[in-house]
């Protein structure tokens, strides 16, 4: 009774063709570098009071050692040791189990929402990072600073492969945002210029239900 | 379009000796080494999601999710089994996940439309759609876990064992689960019908 649902799941086309397995690959890289990024900002925010810290602590020391208090009775705080200590391994750990307690998964997603990593700037950065940061933008639904980059991919790098997917990315952002004209554009783009066949047709689907054609 | 019937996916018990090289240097930091790793386990993860959760217009997101926590899990994998096995195990938890949020039936116009052979007749384009749906809304039914211990052994023709170790549960557990589903399925079948 159940092998007429069994042969339609058997019967479904599962290919990935190479653009989606790129394009997912790009999106992972941006999420992991995000996750990167967020993890040593919070080493850092560790570090830096930790260092404050140790100092007012040395001086605590300092005048209790000038006030003849033998040094090994002072109770010096254990953050002090680790900084003292010179092996920011540890506090870099002491930062990651701060990021995201349990599970490996929360640990690579928490970060993602505390970083906005799509800062647009001009500068020696490729279209592949160009679009991995638009594309880290979106994950923390940045639309403005992904929009900003992908507009900036297409203007420094307009002979680019990726430039119909940023058209396309930019048209499902104005989607997103309710401007259907600004949509169309960007998908009238992509039907008439683009390169990738895949795209193309993704963008003439999209327009469809853009337009309710 | 695919053939009817779907290949069946090989779990094997232990890791190729090169994959746990890969795994060591993606877990220390390798962006190449996690690169090829991907490479090499994207697509079956892909087909995994679509025949587990139908033409879901998320399935590249939740790809990108399973790739992810594969990254964040690397430093506990162990080699107690393949890598196949241990991505297989992220993939279907991030399906669970997006199944008990989704709902059980998501199905999407667009990527119905690309599960449909562009040449076939207006006729048979109907009687497609309607299988894809009347089974997408049949499966819906299932418990998520009950869903996915079907769709491993049923369709993907993992044995017992293999779709137990992928889900983390004893095998006796495995066929209970497949059992149940597929006396639902009969019965939920039966009545549309």
């Amino acid at each position: 009774m159940t092998a007429p649902i069994r042969d339609v799941l058997a019967s479904f086309d599962t290919s990935l063709d190479e653009r989606r397995q790129d394009r997912a690959l790009h999106a992972i890289n941006g999420r992991l570098d995000a996750v990167a990024t967020a993890t040593s900002a919070t080493s850092a925010a560790i570090v830096v009071p930790a260092a404050v810290g140790a100092v007012v602590v040395g001086v605590l020391v300092l005048f209790q050692v000038l006030r003849g208090t033998p040094a090994t009775s002072v109770a010096v705080p254990s953050i002090v040791s680790v900084v003292s200590s010179a092996e920011p391994v540890v506090i870099r750990e002491r930062a990651s189990v701060q990021i995201a307690r349990g599970t490996p998964e929360r640990e690579a997603k928490a970060p993602v929402r505390a970083v906005a990593p799509a800062t647009v700037e001009r500068s020696t950065l490729s279209a592949n990072e160009l679009y991995r940061r638009a594309e880290a933008a979106l994950l923390v639904r940045d639309r403005a600073s992904a929009r900003d980059t992908l507009q900036q991919l297409l203007a420094e790098f307009p002979t680019s492969g990726l430039v119909d997917a940023a058209r396309y990315d930019l048209a499902r952002l104005a989607v997103g945002e309710g401007d259907a004209k600004r949509a169309i554009l960007h998908l009238d783009d992509v039907i008439a210029t683009g390169r990738d066949p895949n795209i193309v047709a993704a963008a003439r689907r999209l327009r469809g239900t853009v337009t309710g054609e | 379009m695919a053939a009817l019937t779907a290949p069946k996916l090989v779990v094997e018990v232990s890791p190729a000796p090169d994959e746990q090289a890969l795994v060591r240097s993606a877990a220390a930091g390798a962006r190449q080494a996690f690169e090829t790793l991907y490479r090499s386990h994207a697509p079956v993860v892909f087909a995994l999601l679509t025949r587990l959760l139908g033409p879901d217009r998320e399935r590249e997101d939740l790809l990108q999710e399973t790739f992810v926590r594969f990254h964040a899990a690397l430093g506990r994998f162990r080699g107690d089994c393949s890598v196949r096995t241990f991505v297989y195990q992220i993939a279907t938890r991030v399906a669970i996940d997006h199944l008990r949020r989704r709902g059980p039936v998501g199905i999407d116009e667009l990527e119905l439309e690309n599960q449909i052979d562009p040449a076939a007749t207006p006729a048979e384009v109907m009687q497609r759609r309607q299988e894809i749906v009347l089974a997408l809304e049949t499966l819906g039914r299932l418990r998520p876990k009950q869903r996915i211990a079907f769709v491993l052994h049923e369709v993907m023709g993992h044995t017992h064992d293999e779709v137990a170790r992928i889900m983390g549960l004893r095998s006796p557990a495995v066929r209970m689960r497949v059992n149940a589903a597929k006396r639902t399925l009969a019965k939920l079948t039966k009545e549309t019908r």
